[in-house]
């Protein structure tokens, strides 16, 4: 059955100049029937275009120019533009949940642009190039900060140029800039300006960092 | 609109087919760009403060530091001290190799030898990590084949393999440096001596990288 169907699609694309196959397909099912009387008088015309000739090798052409097409706006809209994520682990509990949190990135961000201190930065990860990894940022290039948590060696040390230091805001259960040091700015992808909480169904802001975020020290805001 | 011109739709297409596929190709395949600066003499741009004539590089973009990385591989990759910039070095040593520092190329010394004050703390840096480093778990050892002026790991230490955006295929312009100079000239390693390690993933990193 299959075998002279095709052959009644391509008999037809070649007598009329058909452009698209699906109206190829359409006649061949419908008008098509008893003996092809036509078909010498039409074989003596100049050939139609390989495109016509071959529906299957039309549909597949449009099917990837389309996919291509999509595929090539998708990379640049969340490269350089906006993503959403899924974030996974624990080290920015509570802030951002173990799992089922969806995490709105700015890639306005990127490397390092307009980064302040208290911001959460979504990095390529210094020690695996092929893990992505959320942070929040406690200390710009020139800043002193303590190298490791509270109360454990109390050594101080100045960020270098063009670098931050990244903690997680779950101090126990992170691994971050106090084990693989200051992070290069040239590594940070975005920063997250938003959640979607699944749990509670609700989209919330952290463009200032979120409800427990930490600020640097300002006295216009001090309430005391 | 005039009538040579094709309508807007057709013009707003070959734009979006044009940007695309100059931004999908450079950001995931190739780049190509021409060689700035002397850090890499004489192995890329040779001659670029006598006539200024630039070397232009293609450079292959997907997945470049991953394993199939080598020692004595060019590659391109966004500076540390500056998150906005890049940079062309040598791959000297991978992750668990042992480096000996070479003197000459001791930082906080201007072209005539003389002591600069204002990289007093990269030569504190550099004394401290003398006279070898063990470079850590996905990191490299980059350094420029002109060790007279050359902005490198004996400025800013060992560089994460995540930094390192492309790898050097060949000199694409002009015609007469086609190939790949870089190892054609043998002396490329120049006095920098490497003790070749095992880069073995640390404890405290496992399950990031193994999955484990």
């Amino acid at each position: 059955m299959a075998m002279p169907v095709f052959s009644l699609v391509a008999r037809r694309l070649a007598i009329h100049r058909i452009s698209s196959p699906f109206t190829a397909l359409r006649r061949a099912s419908t008008k098509q029937s008893g003996p092809k009387l036509q078909i010498k008088k039409a074989i003596t015309e100049p050939a139609p275009p390989l495109l016509a000739r071959y529906p299957y090798v039309y549909i597949f052409y449009r099917v990837f120019k389309y996919g291509v097409g999509f595929a090539l706006s998708l990379h640049i809209f969340a490269e350089y533009f906006f993503s959403l994520n899924l974030g996974q682990g624990m080290s920015m509990s509570p802030t951002l949940n173990a799992s089922g949190d969806w995490m709105l990135l700015s890639k306005r961000y990127r490397r390092g642009r307009d980064v302040a201190v208290g911001d959460i930065i979504s990095f390529k990860h210094p020690v695996d190039q092929y893990t992505y990894s959320v942070k929040r940022v406690v200390a710009m290039p020139g800043d002193i900060v303590l190298r490791d948590s509270p109360d454990t060696s109390g050594q101080l040390i100045q960020i270098p140029e063009g670098h931050c230091y990244v903690v997680g805001d779950n101090l126990p259960w992170s691994r971050d800039s106090r084990m693989f040091g200051p992070l290069p700015l040239g590594l940070v992808k975005a920063k997250v300006i938003g959640k979607f909480s699944t749990s509670e169904m609700k989209w919330s802001s952290l463009r200032d960092g979120g409800d427990g975020g930490m600020r640097p020290y300002n006295p216009d805001n001090d309430v005391d | 609109m005039p009538a040579f011109l094709p309508p807007w739709r057709t013009l707003a297409a070959g734009a979006f087919w044009i940007t695309g596929t100059v931004i999908g190709v450079n950001d995931y395949l190739l780049e190509i760009t021409p060689i700035v600066g002397n850090s890499m003499q004489p192995t890329l741009s040779p001659q670029y403060y006598t006539t200024g004539a630039r070397d232009t590089v293609a450079w292959h973009k997907w997945r470049p530091a991953g394993p199939d990385l080598r020692r004595g591989d060019l590659v391109m990759y966004t500076t540390p001290h500056r998150g906005e910039g890049s940079a062309v070095k040598r791959v000297i040593a991978l992750g668990g190799d042992t480096v000996v520092l070479d003197k000459r190329r001791r930082p906080g010394r201007d072209e005539d030898g003389e002591p600069k004050p204002s990289e007093r703390t990269v030569a504190k840096n550099w004394d401290a990590m003398a006279p070898k480093v063990v470079v850590p778990y996905g990191h490299v050892w980059l350094e420029g084949d002109n060790w007279r002026a050359s902005k490198d790991s004996n400025h800013f230490g060992p560089v994460s393999r995540s930094l390192i955006v492309g790898r050097a295929m060949g000199v694409m312009w002009p015609p007469q440096r086609w190939g790949r100079p870089w190892e054609r000239e043998a002396g490329f390693a120049g006095k920098t001596k490497v003790v070749k390690g095992r880069e073995a993933v640390p404890v405290e990193w496992e399950e990031l990288v193994l999955g484990v």
